[in-house]
This record gives C-alpha cells, structure tokens and sequence, in this order.
C-alpha cells in the first residue's frame, strides 16, 4: 500500500473535519430582534378631531421613524415583537361589550368591532408597520397582552392581521408568548407573573363562558383600574403615563383626595404593597450562599392592618388615604388571610424603601430619596443587625416561579427551555436593565422593554413639580402627554454568534438612541445622553 | 542675685538643645497607633530608610498566617495588632483580634467573638474593616457587625465592650462598620449609627459609660472615619456622612455647623483631608467638596464643589501638600489645584495596566516623598509635584487577595499597611507580614 493510499483515510477525516469547521464558521447569525411593548393603540379621536383622553398612543410621526430606524439597523433582516398591549382593547370610550357579569369582557364580535375602531383611527401607524414588515425578510409578532388578549379570539386576530397589509410577514403568538426560531430569546407580556392583577386564570385562554358565548375574563386588576382610569384621564390626561403603572393614582389622590372611590383603597392599597419588585435591578451581592434576615412573620400579623399603612412611605401621596381609611374602619383587611409570600413581599418592599432612603438611592424603588425613612418589618432576633439587602428575593421568587411556569408551557407545546438566555417582558411601563434570572444562575437574563410610549418616572415628575412650584393638581392638569420626552424604550438585540446580548434601549426623536443606565437617574439618563444607533 | 549668663552661653545652650532635639528626632521610634498613622494624618517622619528598595525585594523580617479582613493593622509599644475572620458556616464567621510580637511576628493573644455577615454584600464580607485604636494601656477593637472592645492590651481582657446593633439599635450597612473608634481626651468617639440620634456615640474610654450621642440615624452612617481638626479657635470633630459633613464639639456632640452634601450610596469611604483652613470631601459618584473652615469661629463655607475631572475617589484618601492635592480618582493618579479643583494632570503609571475607575492605592508621606501601596500589591516610592508623577522605586510586596465584585478584573489588596519603627507592617486575606525599610 502506497503512503499516498494509508493516508488517505486521515485525509478524509482532515477534510470533513474541514468542512464542518467552515460550515460552522459559516452559519448565518441570529437575526436583529427589537421588542417592543405597550402601545395601547386605542380610539385615537374624538368628532372635535382632539385625542380621546383615554388615548396613549399619539406618536404616529415618531414611531414612523422608529420603524425606519429599527429597519435601517437590521437591514431589512429584523425580527419586531410587539410585546403585548399593542392594541387597547379594554378602555373604550363606547360601552359596546355588555356582559351582565362585571367579571366577563368582550365577545369574539365585540372585540371585533373594537379592533376596527382601532384601524380605523390608526391606520396611518399599521401601514407604517405594514411597510415595515414587508421590506426585506422583516417580521413582525404580536404577542397578546392584558389589554388585547382578544387577539386569541381567531376572528379578531384575523382582523387585526388584515390591518396590516403584509401577507405572511405578521403572526400573533397564539401560544402567548414568543420564542425565536433558535429558541435563545423568549418573549411575553408579563400579565401572568403569579400574583398580579391582571392575570387571567387560564393563559393562553383567557375566556370564560357567559351566557351569550364565550367572552374574554375581567381580571380583578382590571375592572378597578378601568373604574378609575376611565372616571379619571378625562380629567388628568397624563394619569396612565407615570411609570411604573399604577403610580399616577397617587397624585391623582393628592390633587383631589375624592377623586378615589372607598371602596377602591384597599384593593389599590394591596396592589401597592404586593407590588412586584422584579421591576428593580439586582445589585452585585453574594453568590447566593448567603442567609438572608428574615422576618418576624407572626409579629407583622400581630400588629394588625396598621402594617400595611406603616409600609408606605410616610410622605406617599397614598398615605393620607390609607390612614383616612384606618380610622374609619374601612380597611377590613385580615393579616391572617395573607400569605407568608405576600407578607415577605410587602416587608421586602418595605425595606426597600428603607434603604432608598437611608443611603439616597432612589433607583431601586423610583421613590424620592428625601423625607424619613420607613421603619423595617420586625426581624427574627438572630437576623438582626445589618441593612436589609434581600429585597429582591421576592423578585427572584416571583421571577423564578414564572420561569417554571413558562417552561412547562414550552414543554407542552414540544419546545425546550434549556436554551433560553434572554427574558423579555413589558406590561408595567417601567423599563428595566437585563439581570439574571436569579441570584444563583448566570442565565437567562430578564429585563423590561418599558412601554413604547412618553412616559415619565415618579422621580422626574417631581423634579418637574420642584422647578415649577406645581401642585400635584396643577400637574396633572397642566402636564399632557405631548409635554414628555419623545423617548421610546425597546429591549435591542443585535445579530450574535453564541449568547444574545440583550439592552434596554430609547428611541428619541432627536435621532438618536439612549442606553438604559444602571445608576440613579435610570430612564431619565436614557432620555437625555446617549448615542447614535450604530 | 539671679544669675546672669553671657548671650555667647545662651546662644551654645540654644544650639545644644536644637542638636538634641534633631538627634533624639532621627533616632526616633514611631508607632502607628490607628487608622492613617499618629493624628489619622497618613504622615510617616522616621528617617534612615531606604532610598530605593532593594532589586530583590524588601527583606521580609516575618510573615504570620492569618484570616480575611481588610482591617489595617496598628502598631504600639511592640505591638501589632489586626483584625480578621473566618467562615464558619453561610455567613457565619468568627471575628478575630491578634496581637503579634512586633519585633518576631509570635502571637501574644487574641480574642474571639461570633457575628453573622447576613445582609452585608457578601461579595466583601470578609472580615473586619476598621483599623483597631490603641491608647495608653487599651486597645480598642471594632467588628463589621458593631461589635465593639476595650481590650487590656497586655492580656487582651475585656475592660468593657458594646454591641452597636443590640445596644443601639444600629443597623449596619452594606459594606459593614467601618469608623476606626478614635480616642480624644477621655472620650472614645463612634460612629455607631444607632437609634435614636446615635449616630455618633462617645464613650468614656475607660468604662465605656456613653458621654453624648449626636446626629440623626434616619440617613445610614456612611464609612468614613472620624477626625479631630483645630480650626476657627477650636478643636472640631468632623463626621462625614451620606447627607453632610457635620462639624461637632468633641467633649459634648453639640453640632457646630454642617454642609449639605448628598452622597448616593452612602458611600462616604475616603478619609477627610485638612489642610489649613481647607477641608477636603471626595467621593467616587458625587465629586469632591472642599470647604473652607473660618478661622475666626467653627464654620465653613464650600470653596468649590468640583466638576466632572475634580476628584472622584471610592476608596483612596487624598493628600493635600502645598497648594496642591494628590489622590486616585476615576482608577488614575491625579493632582489638582487647592484653590480651584481644576485638574494638572493625571497618569496611570501608579498602577499600570488598571483601567477600572475604582483603582486603589493608599498614600504615606515621609519627608519630601510618598510610600504608596496599590491595590495590585505594590509598594512604591515617589514623589509627587504639580510637575507629575515620579516614580523612585517600586517592590511587590504582598499579594492581592481580596475579590473585586466577582468581575474578571483580578484580586486586590485594599488594606492600609502600617509604618512603624522603620518598617511596614501589611497584611492580606492570608497573611501578615513586616518588612524592613531601615538604611542598612
């Protein structure tokens, strides 16, 4: 046998390790990806040609260029998710859903009608989308939220597709959620983390039986906030545009302490104090090996629903109401009928607040760093001692719990979690920095797109309020969404090779593009530096 | 009849005395009894030391296991004294005191006590942080979780000793009590951040009766350490804390005046630098103050505040010298003006190749030059003038051990070594050691 022959099989092996090795070498990038969320598309506007006061969405010009940046950037290769609530189909200013049951929505037809009336007064900013999806290979991905989770119903879904003129470029994420094709990047609205208001019971069916068929579920969440943000943004326009959601109740409480139902404030005071802090950014700590003080759970309990009113800030504008209605009797709230997670949470927050305020570092909870602290929840005596730091372990625990919720639901569609490095949600306004999934794991990381709206933080009203000498009421009357920064937050991914490296991301009109900061200013920074898009 | 002597008699004895006087001062032992040396001023006057260090290294006269701390040590009457801590479980550690034989390293005693770091950044949470304090016979000693003593310093018997957070109701921050207890007369001076408006407590040194409290607790501590400077006629005791710096009479907290300056974080680290009637601030997030003190009456006035290239220090106390200041700021040496703030110049060569902004490195002056220990391990030797930076010579002296933030940038050594009796005494997460300086 000749040299040349014996090594031909080494040759072989050298030559299809070769090839794998370019072929590998050769594999095509992941594609841009940009989430976007919260656009709330509504009614747009009234006969008098002024936007409807319940419209969040007046941004057409801007978000025409955002489109055209976001298209530029990935060269026609761009994958869009609209992250949930792109449609508003809950606040209407027609009462066209007529469930006798406050805790049944809208049916197929119903919710049908309500996307037309959003076509029609958006039509300019779906063709903009349109265009958008039909340049190159771009796609586009509504993923239902809350407030458009009628998009499950087929007949609204096809509606809402239609309306965008770009056959075979735009699904909806029926499954309710979106994971990319390489299964590294996974998407939802966020509506369904355990505990929040607006979850529906069952997800991705968010219908219940009535007696004319099948309707969409009213969440608890949101028939109180449909109450009040109906009774209220005719008055206060800028009410639902303070991040995170929920905080422009406060001012409105302070501008017109009547302007709250009774019977509105021990649900908003639960969803205050319960209030998710997966929104805030986790600090380099420990490895996870560490005891975490823990609370005095029986003491909070003994100490009655006063607790609950002690676990505001004593100059929260909510903090009137609460104690008003202490001494009125009308907080029935039984301790005992909370969970130890709800309390953990509650005192987590609280703490929080604490050390906010203690060492003046308001981008943990978007509170104001000056006035007096809040005392902590009672500790266990052999966890006494050092600042609380923990705070986030209700995040973790709330995140985490998601995250196993998620992955059954992928492996009950036949899809695999182990892949997934990036989690995006959106839903409550308030962008949020990627940190990983929990203090014990590198990946995935979590982070929050924001809304893609004006919004504007607690801290930065009133900033505004200081340098005008404003009332909470001259605020909120004088301020209009208009006023806002056009500045735009969206979760950016850029094409990669191994792992995602996903941002936080403003789009501003000024053309340029901000970064969300991990500091104190936060949103505010993003709004104001910044760079361009390359 | 008193007696008379001749001007040429008076004029020898006057010549005499100044020769003893220069005689007896080269000669001199100096200890180095607390944080930052003799009056927390980071100024070391022993002479006959080296003028460059040796190309082998410095001769190492022992070195002597020991835990995690970042503590500096302190050295008295043959003493040294540190801190440490070891893990027992989770965040359990076992606090230390150990008083080492200064000239041969044995261990004369020590003393033990139980804390739990839950809470602290664990990332840190080694060990102890402040610098323990001697005076006379009492050597006062202070854990990360508040647990203060006073130690006999021949025995290590407890003369009396508190619990910050369960005697006070302190809540510790973050990164752990830090304020090295400082002796002023017959008080001992705390920054205990206890409850109510006790953040700053004094004690009678010898029993640890509480004298006064002063300062609200509503805002944390912070961690810098406590000075006693003489300006506007009197002696002023100078806290810094996250919301200002407060100016206190010594022998009762009456506050005298405060400045307003908010310090995100409360990360009020470096040391306050007097200099005249200048008073130096400088933080990593917020910039630098310098305040001017009336000389006339205890106040102060904010001279300037600093822009975004004046002073932003994490850890590194600066040093004033002359009209010029000199300190690490976003990871660089840089001088600037006294006067002004305004930026000289800046260089990394101090600790090449270390670009993250919170570069370390603490500042010892000897006569005209500076000993200058980096967070890499360094020792070196310089001179610093509004001219720049110039390096006389440079050692590895110990290695760098403590973690920084778990980022892939590497270990540091952030602990102020001592200078005493013509060596430098340092230590790491492993290890003490004393190291000649002396002129052979």
């Amino acid at each position: 046998m000749s040299t040349a022959r014996a090594l031909l099989p080494a040759f072989v092996v050298i030559a299809i390790v070769a090839t794998i090795a370019v072929l590998d070498s050769q594999t095509p990038p992941s594609r841009f990806v940009v989430i976007a969320s919260d656009l709330h598309l509504g009614g747009g506007k009234g006969a008098s040609g002024e936007w409807l006061p319940t419209e969040d969405f007046r941004w057409q010009d801007d978000f025409a260029s955002f489109l055209r940046g976001i298209d530029e950037a990935g060269r026609g290769a761009t994958d869009l998710v609209l992250n949930g609530d792109t449609f508003e189909l809950l606040q209407s200013t027609i009462d066209d859903c007529r469930a006798r049951d406050p805790r049944l929505g809208c049916t197929e037809q119903e919710a049908r009608g309500r996307v037309e009336r959003v076509v029609a007064a958006h039509s300019a900013e779906l063709a903009a989308l349109g265009a958008f999806a039909r340049n190159g290979t771009n796609r586009l991905i509504l993923v239902p939220g809350d407030h458009d989770a009628a998009l499950l119903f087929p007949a609204v879904a096809a509606t809402a597709i239609a309306s965008f003129n770009a056959p075979g470029r735009v699904e909806i994420a029926t499954r309710g959620y979106w994971l990319s094709a390489d299964g590294a990047i996974y998407a939802e609205h966020g509506h369904q983390m355990p505990g929040d208001p607006y979850a529906f019971t069952a997800w991705p069916q968010p219908f219940v039986r009535g007696d004319d068929g099948m309707r969409v579920e009213r969440s608890a969440g949101e028939r109180l906030a449909q109450q009040l943000y109906n009774e209220l943004e005719p008055r206060f326009p800028i009410l639902d545009n303070v991040a995170q959601e929920g905080a422009g109740l406060k001012y409105a409480a302070a501008a017109d302490p009547m302007s709250l139902p009774a019977d509105a404030v021990q649900p908003l005071l639960m969803f205050f104090l319960a209030r998710p802090t997966w929104q805030q950014f986790r600090l380099e700590l420990d490895g996870g090996d560490v005891e975490s003080p823990e609370w005095d759970l029986e003491a909070v309990r003994r100490s009655g629903a006063a607790v609950l009113a002690e676990s505001l800030l004593p100059d929260d504008r909510f903090r009137s109401v609460v104690d008003g209605a202490l001494r009125e009797g009308r907080l029935s709230i039984d301790l005992a009928t909370l969970t130890d997670k709800q309390l953990i949470a509650m005192c987590d927050y609280r703490a929080a607040l604490r050390r906010s305020r203690r060492r003046l570092e308001r981008s943990m909870t978007q509170a104001s760093t000056t006035g007096r602290a809040p005392s902590e929840c009672p500790r266990t005596m052999a966890t006494r001692g050092s600042a609380f730091d923990y705070f986030w372990r209700s995040r973790d625990d709330l995140v985490m719990s998601r995250f196993e919720q998620v992955r059954t639901a992928l492996a009950a569609d036949s899809r695999a979690s182990q892949s997934i490095k990036v989690v995006a949600f959106g839903h409550t306004h308030l962008p949020a920095a990627p940190v990983p999934l929990t203090r014990n794991e590198a990946t995935p990381v979590v982070l929050n797109s924001g809304a893609w709206q004006r919004t504007v933080t607690p801290f930065q009203i009133e900033e505004v309020m200081q340098e005008r000498s404003w009332t909470e009421g001259d605020m909120l009357r004088q301020l209009r969404p208009e006023d806002l920064p056009a500045c735009y937050g969206v979760v950016w991914i850029e094409p990669y090779s191994g792992d995602p490296k996903p941002r936080v991301r403003f789009w501003r009109s000024d053309g340029r593009w901000g970064n969300l900061p991990r500091d104190a200013a936060g949103m505010a920074t993003a709004c104001s530096g910044g760079g361009p898009a390359a | 009849m008193s007696a008379q002597r001749s001007p040429g008699h008076r004029i020898t004895e006057i010549i005499a005395a100044c020769l003893l006087v220069a005689s007896t001062s080269s000669l001199r032992a100096e200890d180095w009894p607390q944080w930052r040396g003799n009056g927390r001023l980071g100024v070391w006057n022993e002479t006959g030391l080296v003028d460059r260090f040796p190309e082998t290294g410095l001769k190492v006269i022992w070195r002597v296991p020991v835990n995690a701390g970042y503590s500096g040590p302190a050295v008295a009457g043959g003493r040294v004294f540190v801190t440490d801590a070891r893990r027992t479980s989770g965040s359990r550690v076992v606090e230390r005191v150990l008083v080492l034989d200064e000239r041969t390293g044995k261990m004369l005693w020590s003393k033990e006590w139980d804390a739990n770091y839950s809470g602290l950044e664990m990332t840190f949470a080694l060990g102890p942080r402040a610098t323990p304090t001697i005076d006379d016979d009492l050597v006062y000693v202070l854990g990360a979780m508040g647990h203060l003593f006073a130690l006999n310093v021949k025995d290590g018997s407890v003369a009396w000793q508190k619990n910050f957070v369960d005697d006070f109701d302190a809540t510790i921050p973050s990164w752990g009590a830090t304020a090295a207890p400082l002796v002023d007369g017959d008080r001992l001076i705390t920054i205990a951040g206890g409850e109510p408006d006790a953040k700053v407590i004094a004690f009678n040194k010898r029993t640890g009766a509480e004298l006064w409290r002063a300062l609200s607790s509503d805002w944390e501590p912070g961690y810098a350490q406590p000075i006693i400077v003489e300006a506007g006629g009197t002696r002023q005791l100078m806290i810094w804390h996250p919301t200002a710096i407060s100016s206190l009479d010594p022998s009762t907290g009456r506050v005298f005046w405060e400045v307003p300056f908010q310090v995100d974080l409360g990360i009020t680290v470096p040391t306050l630098v007097q200099s005249g009637p200048h008073l130096l601030a400088t933080t990593f997030y917020n910039g630098a103050r310098m305040l001017k003190l009336d000389e006339q009456r205890p106040a102060a006035t904010v001279l300037w505040r600093g822009d975004s290239f004046s002073p932003h220090s994490i850890i590194s106390t600066p040093i004033v010298q002359g009209d010029y200041i000199y300190g690490m700021s976003q990871g660089q040496l840089q001088c600037w003006e006294v006067a002004t703030g305004k930026q000289v110049w800046r260089t990394r060569d101090l600790i090449p190749g270390r670009t993250t902004p919170f570069a370390t490195a603490f500042f010892v002056r000897n006569g005209d030059r500076y000993f200058i220990n980096t967070e890499r391990g360094d020792l070196v030797m310089a001179r610093l003038s509004p001219e720049g930076y110039k390096e006389i010579s440079r050692t590895h002296l110990i290695e760098p051990t403590h973690p920084y933030a778990r980022e892939p940038q590497g270990t540091v050594h952030w602990s102020h070594p001592a200078y005493a009796n013509k060596h430098v005494i340092v230590r790491n997460d492993k290890e003490i050691l004393r190291a000649s300086l002396a002129q052979d």
